[in-house]
């Protein structure tokens, strides 16, 4: 039996342990090494698309269309047609009552005549008008919404609030559209449809709630308060046109006083009216 | 200049008369409408900068005519007049933001057309110079925007004009014709012919 005496391993000797003998096993490791990386490199074949698990079904790819004045223009087209179904689906369960109703009437016809203009322009622009809803947009927030409304403790007041963020929410679809359409003439009609439809929000605010909701406490620099589960919205609300998405509370209050909460937004890749889409 | 009438009709053109220049950009940009908009430069070009200098003119008249009715109005009515100048002065400063302004002072015709409105402590007296004010902003900023080139000038306008138009129904029912809905939502104000910097 033979000891080795080591020589403690220290930065200043570590060139000094390696001998020949552990050279050349050194140096067989690494061509081994070099060997194993160059067969797994270069000529590697196979399927590149990231490990699938179990059975899923396969990933398609999604379909890519375009977004041009057409798709902006349509998509314009089917807001107007959707706040026109929210304003005549109120006249028809008779919720409104004077001077309010007589404003929903002159509301419905604002909104029909805008989204006539925005499919003469469309048609101008070589594309098919949209006369309908918007089908996403009726899915995920209208049909719910009127759901909710319809089990709701005051439907009145739940109109006036949908009516107003959709009014908000309309105006800030044309806002945003002044600069993406490539024409002069279709940035005016939206600008034009983005005023009107700010005004038309500003006076059922103004109707409904009377002086006290004519400018937000935020721009008074006081504090927001909103109470009984409600979302407070105002004639003045912001200094600059807001392009955020916005929070509406519909329905009947539960044993917390909380209220179903929605979220309205300008349409985006999934709501738009690609050229693809057809009316039903 | 020639304002929003102050009035419901038939009074409507008796407010300001047609004292000052009477301009409608109406005509040149019916002309612009058929150009493209594409390919737009981010920037404002030189042509934006001379016209968002006339509007940011028009933006600090309409901050200094509040700051007027500010200083004679008294409770809910001065603190609408004050945030009103607020929202004016914010347009004012964004706009000399972007084209790198400080203060081109305002536009002073205006200011002397509707001085004389605007300094009283008649609520609806001011409420009727207001929403005409108002309404003829909104209008300018929608001439204007069509003969912008840069995004972000039509950008900046789009939030501004959004907001103006919120503003007149407010200033209108406070003047006490909020069962006009034609007042209340309608504006048939003529913009100000502002492009060549005549005031």
């Amino acid at each position: 039996m033979s000891f080795e005496q080591h020589t403690p391993l220290v930065l200043s000797n570590l060139d000094a342990r390696v001998g020949r003998r552990e050279a050349f096993k050194i140096g067989g490791l690494t061509v081994s090494l070099a060997a194993l990386v160059a067969a797994c490199g270069d000529d590697r074949t196979g399927d590149t698309a990231p490990g699938r698990v179990a059975n899923a079904p396969k990933v398609e790819a999604l379909p890519d269309y375009a977004v041009n004045d057409v798709v902006l223009l349509r998509t314009a087209s089917s807001v107007e047609n959707t706040i026109v179904l929210i304003y005549e689906t109120a006249q028809e369960l008779g919720v409104f009552e004077g001077e309010m109703a007589a404003l929903v009437g002159r509301l419905v016809e604002e909104h029909q005549a805008t989204s006539a203009q925005m499919g003469e322009l469309t048609e101008a622009a070589g594309g098919t008008a949209w006369t309908s809803t918007n089908p996403w947009i009726m899915e995920r927030s209208i049909e719910p919404m009127f759901a909710t409304i319809l089990e709701s403790d005051n439907p009145p007041r739940d109109f006036v609030n949908l009516a107003i963020t959709f009014e908000n929410m309309a105006a800030a679809t044309h806002q945003t559209l002044t600069s993406l359409l490539s024409k002069t003439v279709q940035r005016l009609a939206v600008a034009n449809a983005s005023a009107q439809e700010a005004r038309n929000s500003a006076t059922i605010v103004l109707e409904a709630y009377g002086n006290a909701r004519q400018i937000s406490p935020a721009l008074l620099g006081e504090e927001l308060i909103n109470a009984d589960g409600l979302i407070n919205r105002y004639a003045i609300e912001t200094t600059f046109g807001s392009v955020a998405q916005q929070d509406l509370n519909l329905g009947a209050a539960d044993v917390n006083g909380t209220r179903t909460p929605f979220v309205v937004s300008t349409p985006a890749a999934n709501s738009l009216i690609y050229e693809e889409l057809t009316e039903s | 200049m020639d304002f929003e009438p102050a009035e419901p009709a038939p009074t409507r053109r008796s407010f300001l008369g047609a004292a000052g220049v009477v301009g409608v950009v109406g005509a040149s940009v019916a002309a612009l409408s058929g150009q493209s908009a594409a390919a737009a430069p981010d920037r404002p070009t030189d042509e934006d900068r001379a016209e968002l200098t006339e509007a940011l003119r028009l933006e600090l008249a309409a901050t200094e005519l509040y700051r007027l009715a500010a200083a004679e109005l008294a409770g809910d009515s001065q603190v609408v007049a004050a945030v009103m100048a607020n929202q004016h002065r914010a347009y004012a400063e964004a706009i000399s933001g972007m084209i790198g302004l400080s203060s081109p002072g305002p536009n002073a015709e205006v200011v002397e057309q509707l001085s004389s409105s605007f300094m009283t402590s008649d609520v609806q007296a001011f409420s009727n110079a207001a929403r005409s004010l108002e309404n003829t902003a909104v209008s300018t900023h929608i001439a204007l925007l069509g003969a912008y080139d840069s995004v972000q000038a039509i950008n900046l306008t789009a939030s501004i004009i959004t907001v103006e138009s919120r503003h007149a129904p407010m200033l209108t029912n406070l003047a006490g014709f909020s069962s006009n809905l034609d007042e209340m939502l309608g504006n048939t104000a003529d913009a100000l012919d502002i492009s060549g910097g005549a005031a």
